[in-house]
């Protein structure tokens, strides 16, 4: 009987293989992302596996070129009509993919779904500083802002920008954005099915609006792969066409691949450590100038981040958000005195300091291996000026706790001396780490400041920079925070990360660069053999 | 039964809430939002109750089978379970099934022919399966058979039924190797036993071929502690498809599980741990009831 049901087992599957059909090629683009979406609706699609599958489907007012600079998409043109006036013309000849016609409506409709609190919206933050949104001519949408802010302009290229068929989501409220639900959008493709941990199958959009745009793939599917090893091996069997999350520790067999290529882009990134101003021993300013100065970034650069990154300075900033003034970007960095690697200064910094012997102390970090390496140097190099410095390594979501100041100690502080972390500025701007970092009213509950570092003048600057609209005047205010926080070193900025996208040279037509959370679209890509 | 799955239930409850976390930091990924939505979200959440409060509406709906809703997806727990579950049953018993049909025969070659050259080996065969864990074996599997040989794929589940049965093979594979070593080990001393009982030796004499002795008399005495092991490891089984459901990218509970501890999506983690107290208590129930279908004489006890 044994022998029977192994037989039957080996014929079954004999039987199973050949009912495998033959995989397309050419028409079927295969994605790999690391983890399964969040939803299909724009309006969470705030991360890095949900957004370039919802990019396909819906599209934004306007869209990120390759050089960060904002175009039309779905709007023709927008104007700045006064410093808290914005006007959008939406183009008049853009339908559905059922070929219903977009209308203000739904164009009202999706962007004020950002602003109800009931929605959930993960983009809602965006909109905290919008008056009103109307519509003010037949095709015409005029957005009023409570007080000037120099980053609402990018606002319509990310996801809160997507419109959505209004009809669509009356009809599917309940489930709008599920995999049952779908949901409907003007984009070059449509949602076809998600089986939830395994994939999401999208169809050439047979309606698109844009008759200029010649889309050849028939069909996207998006496998939902955890394990790095087997998301390689994916890409070299051919299985997968393209990934957006390459493991940084095996970019090596992947580059040596002669039918991969691999993209590395500059991101609006940056990692940092940041000192826990609020309490002793960091709120000591002479403490953290000597921390800054006993780290040599360029050795961090050369040893141990090297093609992952690009080296820190004195700057939370990127060259990618230098994008709206890179001159007066470079002049201030040429011009700029801050505390750099200097051992000898090191030593006089702490000398002077409330703790000339040194002290212990803790750094919070994520199980990232390249954050690890970091933080062990971190920790031999303090170690040179007495500085005994314990690692707690915690799980990425309590880090996440730590990081937003949700974690206290029993006088009420942020319960750490050192955290080493990240954040990548949501748009391209100037100020997309700087505000976020170092604004006084981000130390709270949730809020991004780790370093709890609060100035009034600089606060007074950032706010000042974000209602001039002057990329240059800008560069100068920013300028003039960052000279008094390189004086004050809360914040040591470690590295700027690179992101690479691995894609088969079978496929052309697509380029990643810095925006890809907004622009990461799929529309260009041709099988070329 | 009903007792021990309640208690778990305020034991799971208590527990996920151990480690510091923020749940509205969980959903938005740490991402700001807006004092207003932050608000809507932890009422809609039921975040602004007390925790016993909270332990009473989760419970109270579980019994109607409503486990809430994911904080990181945006989906209600039962639809992700209900998704996910048949992937990994399928997995359990596949290679439950590979694994018995495996392990039974080599543990009665190996005491059959006891101490001989086939029996050393399949011995230290068996010990190093054992010995490995679960995701070793499996990218080992995965290297060989899907990689070079590209006889299997090397990650995904298959839609049509006869594309799972040959997309799950090799995960199945896997999981049931470290299964293998330990039901044949314990088959082969049983079955030593067994071949040295006194009755066994009458048999022989009685002049009954001894193949027939081997299968039909003393493999039915085997059985019952290889139930009871057996039975054991489908629990361990369903735990360790977590690890091969990572590995061959299946989406199955075990995936979801990980990623659900990893972000502190307290509902998903106590829904699907719930769950899987239940199906160990549903277990051993099956198995009680197993036992006197195999040996009348336990019935009559």
């Amino acid at each position: 009987m044994k022998r029977m049901l192994v037989t039957t087992l080996i014929a079954v599957l004999l039987a199973a293989m050949l009912c495998v059909p033959a995989m397309a090629e050419g028409n079927t683009f295969t994605v790999a992302l690391d983890s399964d979406i969040v939803a299909l609706d724009p309006i969470y699609a705030y991360d890095f596996t949900t957004n370039p599958v919802v990019n396909q489907i819906t599209e934004a007012l306007l869209q990120f070129d390759v050089d960060n600079h904002l175009q039309p998409l779905l709007a023709s043109s927008w104007e700045m009509k006064d410093d808290v006036t914005y006007v959008y013309q939406i183009r008049s000849d853009v339908n559905f993919s059922d070929g219903t016609p977009m209308t203000m409506d739904d164009v009202l409709f999706s962007l004020g779904r950002n602003m109800d609190p009931e929605a959930g919206s993960y983009l809602s933050w965006m909109f905290g500083n919008v008056e009103s949104l109307e519509q003010t001519g037949d095709w015409e949408l005029t957005v009023k802002l409570k007080e000037p802010s120099a980053t609402w302009q990018y606002v319509l290229g990310t996801t809160a920008g997507h419109v959505v068929s209004k009809a669509y989501y009356e009809a599917h409220a309940d489930d709008f954005g599920s995999a049952e639900g779908g949901l409907m959008g003007t984009g070059p493709y449509v949602y076809e099915s998600w089986t939830d941990g395994q994939e999401v199958v999208l169809k050439k959009n047979e309606n698109y609006w844009d008759k200029d745009q010649t889309v050849t793939l028939d069909t996207l599917v998006y496998k939902i792969i955890p394990d790095d090893t087997t998301r390689v091996m994916a890409l070299t069997t051919g299985d997968v066409d393209l990934t957006p999350a390459t493991p940084s520790d095996m970019l090596d067999t992947l580059t040596a691949n002669d039918s991969l290529e691999v993209q590395d882009v500059a991101t609006a990134g940056v990692t940092f450590l940041a000192f826990n101003t609020a309490r002793a021993p960091f709120d000591d300013v002479n403490v953290r100038r000597a921390v800054t100065a006993a780290i040599d970034l360029n050795a961090i650069q050369d040893n141990i981040v090297r093609q992952a990154g690009q080296v820190g300075t004195c700057l939370p900033n990127s060259s990618v958000l230098f994008a709206a003034d890179v001159e007066g970007w470079e002049a201030y960095m040429a011009a700029a005195t801050p505390v750099t690697y200097d051992l000898d200064k090191a030593k006089e910094y702490l000398a002077a300091s409330a703790y000339p012997d040194g002290f212990d102390c803790n750094m919070i970090i994520s199980e990232n291996s390249l954050r690890y390496s970091i933080a062990l140097y971190l920790q031999e190099a303090l170690k040179e000026i007495g500085i005994n410095v314990e690692l707690v390594k915690v799980s990425a979501d309590e880090h996440t706790a730590y990081q937003f100041g949700n974690i206290y100690d029993e006088e009420g502080f942020r319960d750490y001396d050192m955290i080493m972390a990240g954040w990548e500025a949501d748009y391209p701007d100037m100020s997309g780490n700087i505000e976020p970092l170092l604004a006084g009213y981000n130390t709270g509950d949730g809020g991004s400041n780790a370093a709890v570092y609060a100035n009034e003048e600089v606060d007074d600057l950032i706010g000042q920079s974000s209602r001039t609209a002057d990329a240059a005047e800008r560069t100068k205010l920013l300028g003039q925070a960052m000279d008094i926080v390189n004086q004050d070193c809360p914040y040591v900025f470690l590295n700027y990360p690179n992101k690479q996208c691995t894609c088969n040279k079978a496929y052309t037509g697509f380029t990643m660069n810095s925006s890809w959370l907004w622009n990461m679209y799929f529309k260009d890509i041709v099988f070329a053999g | 039964m009903a007792l021990i799955v309640f208690l778990a239930s305020i034991l799971i409850f208590a527990m996920v809430r151990v480690t510091p976390s923020d749940p509205i930091a969980s959903m938005t990924k740490g991402k700001r939002i807006s004092q207003e939505t932050r608000e809507a979200l932890v009422r809609q959440f039921h975040l602004d109750k007390s925790v016993p409060e909270q332990y009473v509406i989760w419970i109270t709906g579980a019994l109607r089978g409503d486990l809430g809703n994911s904080y990181t997806k945006k989906q209600p727990v039962t639809d992700i379970i209900a998704g996910r579950l048949p992937t990994t049953m399928q997995i359990v018993l596949m290679s439950a099934v590979l694994a018995i049909a495996l392990s039974i025969p080599i543990g009665i070659i190996c005491a059959v022919k006891m101490n001989t050259l086939i029996d050393r080996l399949l011995s230290t065969l068996t010990l190093i399966l054992v010995a490995s864990p679960v995701f070793l074996t499996a990218i080992v599997l995965m290297l060989v058979f899907a990689l070079n040989l590209r006889w299997f794929p090397s990650f995904g589940a298959g839609k049509s039924f006869a594309e799972n049965l040959y997309y799950l093979f090799l995960p199945s594979l896997a999981l049931s190797l470290s299964m293998v070593a330990l039901i044949a080990r314990i088959t082969r001393s049983n079955m030593i036993e067994q071949l040295n009982a006194p009755y066994a030796t009458t048999t022989v004499a009685k002049g009954i071929p001894y193949r027939k002795v081997v299968l039909k008399h003393c493999f039915k005495n085997t059985v019952i502690p290889v139930v009871t092991v057996a039975s054991l490891q489908i629990g361990t089984m369903i735990v360790g498809a977590v690890l091969v459901e990572n590995v061959f990218a299946l989406g199955g509970i075990g995936d979801v599980l990980i990623s659900a501890i990893k972000a502190s999506d307290y509902p998903v983690v106590q829904g699907i741990t719930l769950l899987l107290v239940t199906v160990f208590a549903l277990i051993n129930l099956l198995v009680d009831i197993l036992y006197a279908v195999i040996d009348p004489r336990i019935r009559l006890e």
